[in-house]
């Protein structure tokens, strides 16, 4: 049976289902935080953030009261409400699950788990915002928050798991050099992630008005983007590297590693499904017969994918940083041993 | 505390929503390459207060007395993108079409820059695509097969997952944006070319700028015969399809149809005709390097080449059935050097009609695309 310190007591150990059940309703809540942030990113693929015009009202009907076969009479009413029921759900289990942490007094859930209320309520407001103004402007941000919060959500995720509190007991032979490469590339990952998931949100919400240099300008930002993330990717695999991390850091790497790959892939399909193939493509290396369909199930499911794997990209990015940040209990409290 | 943190959040929500609102949309003034300093706030004060007159702006779509277009349809497109409270989307154009051809239908919007060829200039009234004579404006049904069925090789998505009405409202749109268009350039030559008195005679403008440019979306419709070509497909069997192709690749040669000089001697798309521009940016080519860096500035893209097509890579932008090369060859595409080889009101054609079949079949033989049904057996499966 798993034993781990308490957050609120450190030192008195809990049993494995006193640790485990909250770790549960994290996951819970996790999963409510993807499959909201992935009901967001199908909206905007869907072009349907004005689908419904009122709020909090949905066409005149009070929210959880609107009629079934009016819900599915449109598609993007239909994603459009989707979203904001499971953005009510999200935020009445953020209040719930913010409660319970203070509660119990878990340190830092407590705290994690209020910034991520105060985020859901932020970005709500800011979604509220964006159809009473009707301007796509305020739905650039409400993108650029939204992942914010999902990243929040998987920190405190990665806090609340068991194997977390492993690594703030374990020691190992890292030097204090190798952890500050070790929390800088982490940093630089997250960081840059989540620089690029504010360019994409751009793109994603552009303003009709816009020049055209301006998309031109991102998209290049976006390129140069992916490979710096790609050396510090490369950079972190050697920093952190077996037998120098925790095992649960090195998890974390693969992840970022493996959706790093994953967001290029679905970076470059996206590209194809929303602009075409390149012209020089088409004349020299490949003919290729294809004709985009707007709003086909193909476009979506990729825009929304890649969409939705930048937001995993950053939350895994984040979750990498608190493990390598955890080290430095570990490797201050050697240093000193 | 709850105050302090409620209204924390409201400042923040606050500032987010400041700092990101954006203006409404507004159309852009066609100057045509012309630079900005040289037009005064008057002049300029005129164009748009008179276009914004006729016109309307991009939220408030209006038309001028005299030109025949469905206000439904047309309101339809207008305006921001999203349903009312009676459930009807609005702002189709906004939605679909905006962030390539842009608000003012300039073919500039945000993405523009990211494809090659560049959407469609609306301003112009000149479609590459049609099944009408070089000169004349495209029908609604041309409009509509391009919307429905995109453009393969290029940014063009098909819209076919779209209701009728709906494609029929960007249609109107287009049209709309068109005519405004023209009207748009005729205004801006009267003011900083003609040097017009200032203000402009509403009236004036309307007969000579605004009627003009509608009545020309009118004449296909109403005179279908003299300005739509309509293609019959000759029922030949393989035997005669192949005497076709092989008259076609002969004639594919002859200095009369011209088409060696770009599409290269074996259609690949390397003619010894390499500079090659459409008329949007033909108007950005200056006569030196230097030159055409200097009208750059003046224009929202830069300048770019055409390409010949290449038959062999068997994408054909406006469509690949023995009718859509047939009307290629017989009407050229317009806006591009691509020349029509068939006959038009006024001018003899420099090919038959079976001269142009021929060619056609040849052209679609090169692509591996001939068709496996006769026209007969086509037009039933349609």
């Amino acid at each position: 049976m798993q034993t781990a310190d308490c957050p609120q007591h450190p030192g008195k150990s809990l049993s494995g289902s006193q640790q485990t059940w909250p770790y549960r309703l994290v996951w819970a809540f996790w999963g409510v935080g993807l499959a909201t942030i992935g009901m967001g990113h199908t909206v905007t693929s869907y072009s349907a953030g004005m689908a419904i015009p009122d709020w909090p009202s949905v066409f005149g009907h009070f929210p959880f009261l609107f009629p079934l076969h009016e819900w599915f009479r449109h598609w993007d009413v239909f994603l459009a409400q989707s979203h904001r029921l499971i953005v009510t759900i999200l935020a009445i289990f953020s209040l719930i699950l913010t409660g319970f942490f203070w509660k119990i007094r878990w340190n830092p859930h407590k705290w994690l788990a209020t910034a991520v209320f105060i985020l859901i309520c932020l970005q709500a407001a800011l979604g509220a915002s964006r159809v009473l103004l009707g301007d796509i402007g305020v739905a650039a941000i409400h993108g650029c928050v939204g992942p914010l919060c999902f990243g929040l959500i998987t920190v405190l995720l990665v806090v609340a798991s068991p194997s977390y509190e492993q690594l703030c007991r374990s020691h190992h032979e890292a030097t204090r050099r190798r952890w500050r490469k070790a929390v800088t590339v982490a940093l630089f990952i997250a960081g840059l992630t989540y620089l690029q998931l504010v360019l994409l949100a751009q793109l994603r919400h552009v303003l009709p008005q816009q020049p055209p240099i301006q998309a031109l300008l991102i998209v290049i930002g976006q390129g140069i983007l992916w490979a710096v993330i790609g050396m510090i990717v490369v950079t972190a695999a050697m920093v952190l590297r077996k037998p120098l991390c925790n095992v649960m850091t090195r998890k974390f790497l693969w992840l970022v590693i493996g959706l790093y790959c994953l967001h290029l892939v679905l970076g470059l399909s996206a590209w194809i499904v929303n602009f075409n193939f390149p012209a020089w493509f088409l004349s020299h290396v490949l003919a290729v017969e294809y004709t985009i369909v707007q709003g086909g199930v193909f476009q979506v499911i990729v825009s929304t994918a890649f969409a939705l794997v930048s937001s995993l990209l950053f939350a895994a990015s984040l979750a990498l940083l608190i493990c390598a940040a955890v080290d430095r209990g570990a490797n201050v409290d050697s240093d000193h041993n | 505390m709850r105050g302090y943190f409620f209204s924390s959040l409201l400042i923040a929500v606050g500032l987010l929503v400041i700092c990101s609102c954006s203006r409404p949309p507004a159309f852009r003034l066609n100057t045509e390459g012309r630079d900005p300093g040289s037009i005064s706030p008057t002049q300029h004060e005129a164009l748009t207060t008179t276009l914004a007159d006729f016109f309307g702006t991009p939220d408030q779509a209006t038309t001028p007395r005299g030109v025949e277009l469905n206000h439904d349809l047309l309101h339809l497109a207008a305006g921001p993108m999203g349903r009312d409270l009676e459930r009807v989307e609005r702002g189709l154009y906004r939605k679909h079409c905006a962030n390539c051809h842009g608000v003012s239908g300039d073919g500039a919007g945000p993405f523009a820059r990211l494809l090659n060829p560049y959407p469609r200039d609306f301003r112009k009234g000149v479609f590459k695509y049609t099944s009408t004579v070089m000169g004349a404006k495209p029908t609604n049904q041309d409009l509509e097969k391009i919307i429905r069925q995109g453009m393969p090789g290029t940014g063009m998505p098909s819209y076919k997952r779209l209701p009728d009405d709906d494609i029929k409202s960007l249609v109107e749109y287009v049209k709309y944006l068109s005519i405004r268009g023209e009207t748009e350039l005729y205004l801006v030559r009267l003011v900083l070319d003609e040097n017009e008195l200032l203000p402009l005679n509403r009236q004036a403008v309307l007969e000579d700028g605004v009627l003009p440019a509608a009545e020309s979306w009118d004449l296909p419709q109403i005179e279908p015969d003299v300005w739509v070509v309509k293609p019959h497909r000759p029922d030949w069997d393989d035997q005669q399809l192949q005497a076709a192709i092989a008259r076609g690749k002969e004639l594919y040669r002859e200095p009369r149809a011209q088409c060696i000089t770009c599409h290269g001697p074996e259609g690949r798309g390397d003619g010894e005709q390499t500079d090659l521009y459409d008329i949007w940016n033909q108007a950005k080519k200056g006569i030196t390097d230097q030159q055409t860096r200097e009208l750059a500035r003046h224009f929202a893209l830069p300048i770019q080449k055409l390409r010949p097509r290449n038959f062999h890579s068997g994408i054909f932008h406006g469509g690949d059935t023995p009718e859509d090369i047939y009307l290629r060859i017989h009407i050229g595409i317009k806006g591009t050097p691509m020349p029509g080889a068939g006959p038009a009101p006024g001018i003899p054609g420099v090919l038959t009609p079976d001269e142009i079949w021929d060619l056609a079949y040849y052209v679609l033989s090169l692509a591996q695309k001939l068709p496996t049904h006769s026209a007969h057996e086509d037009s039933e499966r349609k």
